[in-house]
């Protein structure tokens, strides 16, 4: 089993780079990571919404999903963040460096396994570093610093031939068989499923 | 009335022995043989019951590395899909998680101190796909079980069958491992009726729970390295009844 993100009540005081605003002091206590009964994440998690939006784009329309199942997505989205952070802000240190980058983000990825995130999320910030040094950058939600004037980083520009043969096999009746088409415009796609039964 | 003697075929590494007790008792209508074959007998003879077994065996692993395949596709599917989103992004101002509440959960460990302010984004970005894949991983559980309605256990099995999850093992409850611990025996001797619904074809593949004694074992000695490592789940709860009235029925 690998490293595991310590879980510490204390909360230490901004620094000075970080000038967004902080959450109000009466959050500032810290629940510890509930195994999905309790409620007690609700200060420290993410919008309930938001995420059973993101379940409902990779699961055909009309699937049911339980509550429970929906509380133990969040306390694992929770996890996956913070045991991250906790594994980028050891690789920033190691390098002498107190500040995260997404470089040691990407770097975490590869180092806890997470392969298959680490190129899209390399394209990714590229991807929004350019965007970041146009006149119409980034505008929401930050601390108002000055883009960067050095050059774009290269972005990633292999071009895959998207696989879009459906998977299909001998007992196909009783198994269905998926076909991912993405949705135009969004973020989302859908995902649906014919139902044979 | 049981048979004297019965074969064990293996499954490879980690498999387990077929019990020498086995309760499940096949119907004698439901076997593949011609009638003209045992006047008289209860059991066909331990030659045709090995050779119904051999068959069997070998129907259950093509399906097994079928349905593995299916899955692998929809994997690899799900992570092109991804890269295209990506690659054609042209407004971050958008997020479907909002990045304070990202930074604020970087922050819980207190070993972070100081955060990028680009940080959060690809965050807040992976924390996305992260949710779309255990989503997706689920589904595949659900989908085997049968089911339409995404439950705990499904995601709980998503964990335990996926290596680069094992942070997330301690967030299972006892409750949802115990059940998924039931659910990891290996594909060993399986009854011989069920090669009857697979030689008809009109009846989806289904496992019937003949074994009542199933060991605990090492629930993760078994994961092998790649990062998809598929396990037969047993049906839970009440699942189990409605493929049983259609073995009867097609017997």
């Amino acid at each position: 089993m690998g490293r595991k993100a310590k879980r510490c009540a204390g909360k230490k005081d901004d620094g000075r780079e970080e000038k967004v605003a902080a959450a109000p002091a009466a959050e500032g206590a810290s629940s510890s990571s509930s195994d999905g009964e309790g409620a007690g994440t609700a200060a420290t998690g993410l919008p309930m919404a938001n995420l059973v939006r993101l379940m409902r784009q990779v699961i055909p329309k009309g699937v049911k999903i339980s509550s429970r199942a929906k509380d133990l997505t969040h306390d694992c989205a929770v996890e996956f963040v913070g045991f991250l952070a906790g594994e980028a802000s050891e690789l920033a240190r190691a390098q002498h460096r107190r500040t995260i980058s997404p470089e040691d983000f990407t770097r975490s990825l590869q180092a806890l396994g997470f392969d298959d995130y680490v190129r899209p999320m390399s394209t990714y910030i590229s991807r929004y570093r350019e965007q970041a040094t146009s006149p119409a950058g980034y505008s929401g939600g930050f601390a108002r610093r000055p883009p960067p004037r050095a050059t774009a980083a290269p972005c990633v520009s292999d071009e895959e031939t998207r696989s879009r043969v459906p998977p299909h096999g001998e007992h196909g009746d009783g198994w269905r068989t998926s076909v991912n088409t993405p949705a135009p415009g969004g973020h989302g796609y859908d995902y649906t499923s014919p139902d044979n039964m | 009335m049981e048979p004297s003697s019965q074969p064990q075929p293996m499954m490879g590494v980690g498999s387990q022995p077929y019990p020498a007790a086995a309760p499940y008792v096949p119907v004698p209508g439901s076997l593949a043989v011609p009638p003209g074959s045992q006047p008289a007998a209860a059991f066909p003879n331990p030659t045709q019951l090995s050779a119904q077994h051999q068959m069997v065996y070998q129907q259950a692993q093509q399906f097994h590395q079928q349905l593995q395949q299916q899955q692998e596709q929809q994997l690899r599917e799900f992570w092109t899909t991804q890269m295209d989103e990506i690659k054609q992004a042209n407004d971050f101002k958008i997020h479907t998680l909002p990045l304070a509440r990202i930074k604020k959960i970087m922050k819980a460990d207190e070993d972070v101190r100081m955060i990028s302010a680009e940080a959060p984004v690809v965050f807040a970005k992976a924390c996305e796909v992260f949710i779309l894949e255990l989503t997706l991983r689920s589904w595949m559980h659900t989908e085997e079980n049968k089911r339409r309605t995404l439950q705990k256990n499904d995601i709980a099995a998503a964990i335990t069958r996926t290596d680069i999850y094992d942070f997330l093992v301690d967030i299972i409850p006892r409750d949802e491992m115990k059940e998924e611990g039931l659910g990891h025996n290996p594909i060993v001797g399986l009854p011989p009726a069920m090669g009857a619904p697979a030689d008809h074809g009109s009846h989806p593949y289904y496992y019937v729970p003949a074994q009542q004694v199933q060991g605990a074992g090492m629930m993760y000695g078994g994961q092998q390295g790649h990062p998809v490592t598929y396990m037969w789940q047993t049906p839970q709860g009440q699942a189990a009844e409605p493929p049983e009235e259609e073995q009867q029925q097609s017997a």
